[in-house]
């Protein structure tokens, strides 16, 4: 195990560095020009006098290898315009974060249980249409779902709930014309951001072990409806125990239109997965012996079934994440388009960073941006192979199980 | 009795799957939509109204003036009224040009901000869909194919390179490298073929690679590959008689999801304003949202909901495609 974890992390490492080469080749070649591009054309000396200030006259090779000494060193440098790229990411990377764990995680809950049920079930119509409604899901295009959850929020809930605006804590070019009635006070948003990020995850933990206890002491399940309820009750204390509920509720509002599209465009394929596992599960001997057993129905389906199915589903997510991450940063900035019909959201997301600076040829923090998103990749992936590690461990022999059709 | 064949046994497993024969059916449908459009072009519809990117239709409606609006189809409250011209009194009758409404014989899916019949755009930019599509499945199927195979058949520091290649292209997934790169000066070389060519080598090279080279490997372990080297065959033949037969469902899936994949990723290109001088289906969403609405009350839906649902049934047709080869590309025991 402790060999199997060093070795991924290693492997991560070096991915890490492939990728942040490719990035820098990726911006320097394929989109040639630098910042200096956007002031005006003509001022020949001072553009000289600029781009030897930010390095820029150097060949790209001596380029190439002071970002790198610099990127290993932990220094992503400053933006174009004077701010460090760390702390601008430091401020961007929870609200991305967030809507990526939040959304994941409740993706994964709804595919798992909806291709549990149609791949069990023996009515054919029922899966079919399940499927058709997967595949849509996953393949809706993310700017029209995104308008018309907007247009739909803001036109079917009413102004007078949702149009209030919310400041943003230490991103002042960010205005948020979306939220609750109350308007929060920015001060200590990362923070809340932080916290409700870990209490997800710790209370997921929380839930999953002591539904493991329970098993173990008193042989039964506990229903999926109450440990839904068992988790946001949870969350909800222990965010009143810091005294941020407010704040976090009014945080969740926030975002919940994007976390419902990123939601819509994930859960598809999950579903479509754990669905062909249990397919192919139906058949397996092990099926049989626990009917044979007498156990109901359901307890194949979900003890034993939907156990065997877990796994493809784990190995399937190693592929599919980055895409889900990529919808993520499309849904993000496809809400701040400026559409004239509703309003226009602007969400204070990596993606919008992103794609200002990419309009603004500021590669270092374009560069910095695509870096955090490739970390929250290499980090998911980590965390999906120890979890297919704890779940499977004879994956630690055979790795080319981890990644799977 | 006779053994069917490997090709018989698949495709009998294929079209068990009724969602794939959905849409092989869809994909037919939009080819033959696709079709239809320069037909209609040259016979029914003529080119001042229908043309997808010039044409123009408008109708002239006359507006009744009056105090307090009780129907807004024919009337017209003063103050808007006198916008027009300053003089209008109570009683008058104004004209204003507004544009056709929708489900009528004339535009079945009415006309967008600009006055641009709608069916008649979402069926030309169906060429240019499967253009892109095309494009960018086959080269992700062929550079998932070569990428894999060598990585697996040379194993070690090619293996090593190949690999860590398309683990940091999987973190740089294909809709955002082509978002990046339709950002910047280039995007006017951004053709449909060219872009389906990035996509695909972005894509093949990145999910595509990773998944088949692990299958590969799993491959290359079996007991046969050792009694094929044992009886002598060279490396190639290895390859060619015993890898690729096990690849190529694979490779197929990964055409389908390539296709599938590449068609949104487009269309967002596209809606972001990236490549606005080409027609497709993300353009009509960009144009239908971007642009301000003239004598048009409320939203193009039209427009939105046509072009929304043409790149999500697309996309959704060759993904259902590829969910059933998937059903025979997955490692089965072969009795058919």
């Amino acid at each position: 195990m402790k060999q199997f974890l060093l070795k991924r992390m290693i492997s991560s490492v070096i991915t890490l560095l492939v990728f942040t080469s490719m990035l820098f080749f990726l911006a320097n070649v394929m989109i040639p020009g630098d910042i200096t591009n956007n002031f005006m054309p003509g001022l020949g000396a001072q553009r000289a006098v600029l781009q030897e200030h930010y390095g820029l006259n150097q060949p790209l090779w001596a380029q190439y290898l002071t970002f790198m000494q610099a990127f290993i060193t932990g220094n992503l440098g400053t933006s174009g315009f004077g701010q460090p790229i760390s702390e601008i990411m430091g401020q961007l990377l929870p609200w991305t974060l967030l809507i990526f764990v939040f959304a994941v995680g409740i993706a994964f809950v709804m595919g798992h249980w909806l291709g549990r049920v149609t791949g069990w079930t023996k009515r054919p119509v029922l899966k079919h249409v399940v499927r058709f409604t997967a595949v849509t899901a996953h393949s809706t295009f993310p700017p029209f779902l995104t308008f018309f959850l907007a247009f739909a929020v803001s036109n079917l809930l009413g102004p007078m709930r949702w149009g209030a605006s919310m400041r943003i804590e230490g991103a002042t070019n960010f205005l948020v014309s979306f939220g609750r009635n109350s308007i929060t006070s920015p001060r200590g948003q990362i923070g809340t951001l932080w916290m409700m990020i870990g209490t997800f995850i710790l209370m997921a933990a929380m839930v999953i072990v002591m539904q493991r206890i329970v098993e173990r002491l008193f042989r039964r399940r506990i229903p999926g409806i109450l440990q839904i309820v068992v988790f946001v009750v949870a969350n909800v204390w222990v965010w009143n125990l810091f005294s941020r509920r407010a704040m976090a509720l009014d945080l969740l509002a926030l975002l919940s239109l994007p976390l419902i599209a990123v939601t819509i465009l994930a859960f598809g394929e999950i579903a479509l997965v754990v669905d062909a596992a249990m397919d192919g599960a139906a058949g397996e001997q092990f099926i049989q012996t626990a009917r044979a057993k007498g156990l109901s129905e359901r307890a194949v389906r979900d003890r034993h079934a939907a156990r065997v199915a877990l796994l493809p589903a784990l190995s399937k997510f190693v592929t599919s994440l980055p895409f889900v991450l990529t919808g993520l940063v499309i849904v993000e900035f496809s809400f701040t388009v400026p559409v004239g019909y509703a309003a226009s959201l602007r969400f204070p997301g990596l993606s919008t960073m992103l794609f200002n600076a990419l309009t603004a040829r500021d590669y270092s923090l374009v560069i910095g941006g695509l870096l955090v998103i490739g970390m929250i990749s290499i980090g998911a992936r980590i965390v999906i192979d120890l979890l297919h590690v704890y779940l499977d461990p004879r994956v630690i022999y055979d790795e080319e199980a981890l990644v799977q059709l | 009795m006779r053994r069917r064949s490997f090709f018989w046994v698949s495709l009998g497993r294929f079209a068990k799957n009724k969602l794939a024969l959905l849409g092989v059916g869809m994909v037919i449908a939009f080819a033959l939509a696709g079709a239809a459009h320069p037909i209609l072009m040259n016979t029914v519809w003529d080119r001042a109204t229908y043309h997808p990117s010039f044409g123009h239709d408008d109708i002239e409606t006359e507006f009744v003036i009056v105090e307090n609006i009780t129907d807004p189809a024919t009337e017209i409250d003063l103050m808007t009224a006198r916008l027009n011209n300053p003089f209008y009194q109570i009683g008058d009758i104004h004209t204003a040009v507004t544009f056709p409404p929708p489900f009528t014989k004339e535009h079945i899916l009415g006309v967008d901000n600009l006055g641009r019949d709608v069916l008649s755009m979402v069926l030309a930019a169906t060429k240019p869909s499967f253009i892109v599509g095309l494009s960018a499945g086959i080269s992700t199927a062929l550079v998932g194919l070569i990428f894999s195979t060598i990585a697996a058949t040379f194993r070690r520091w090619t293996d090593t390179i190949l690999s860590n290649v398309s683990d940091a292209l999987l973190v740089l997934p294909a809709p955002l490298l082509m978002v990046i790169l339709g950002a910047g000066p280039f995007k006017a070389q951004l053709g449909p073929v060219v872009f389906g060519l990035i996509y695909g080598v972005g894509m093949g090279a990145g999910a595509a690679a990773v998944v088949m080279r692990s299958q590969a490997l799993s491959v290359l372990t079996k007991p046969f590959i050792d009694a094929a080297t044992v009886a002598g065959a060279a490396k190639y033949q290895i390859i060619k008689n015993h890898l690729l037969p096990h690849l190529v469902p694979i490779a197929a899936l990964y055409l389908l999801l390539g296709v599938s994949g590449a068609i949104v990723a487009d269309g967002f290109v596209s809606f972001l304003g990236f490549s606005d001088t080409r027609l497709n289906w993300g353009t009509i969403i960009f144009f239908a949202l971007a642009l301000p609405p003239a004598n048009r009350a409320g939203i193009p839906w039209e427009a939105l909901v046509a072009a929304a649902g043409a790149i999500t049934l697309f996309s959704a047709a060759f993904y259902m495609i590829g969910l059933g080869v998937r059903d025979v590309a997955k490692p089965h025991d072969n009795r058919g």
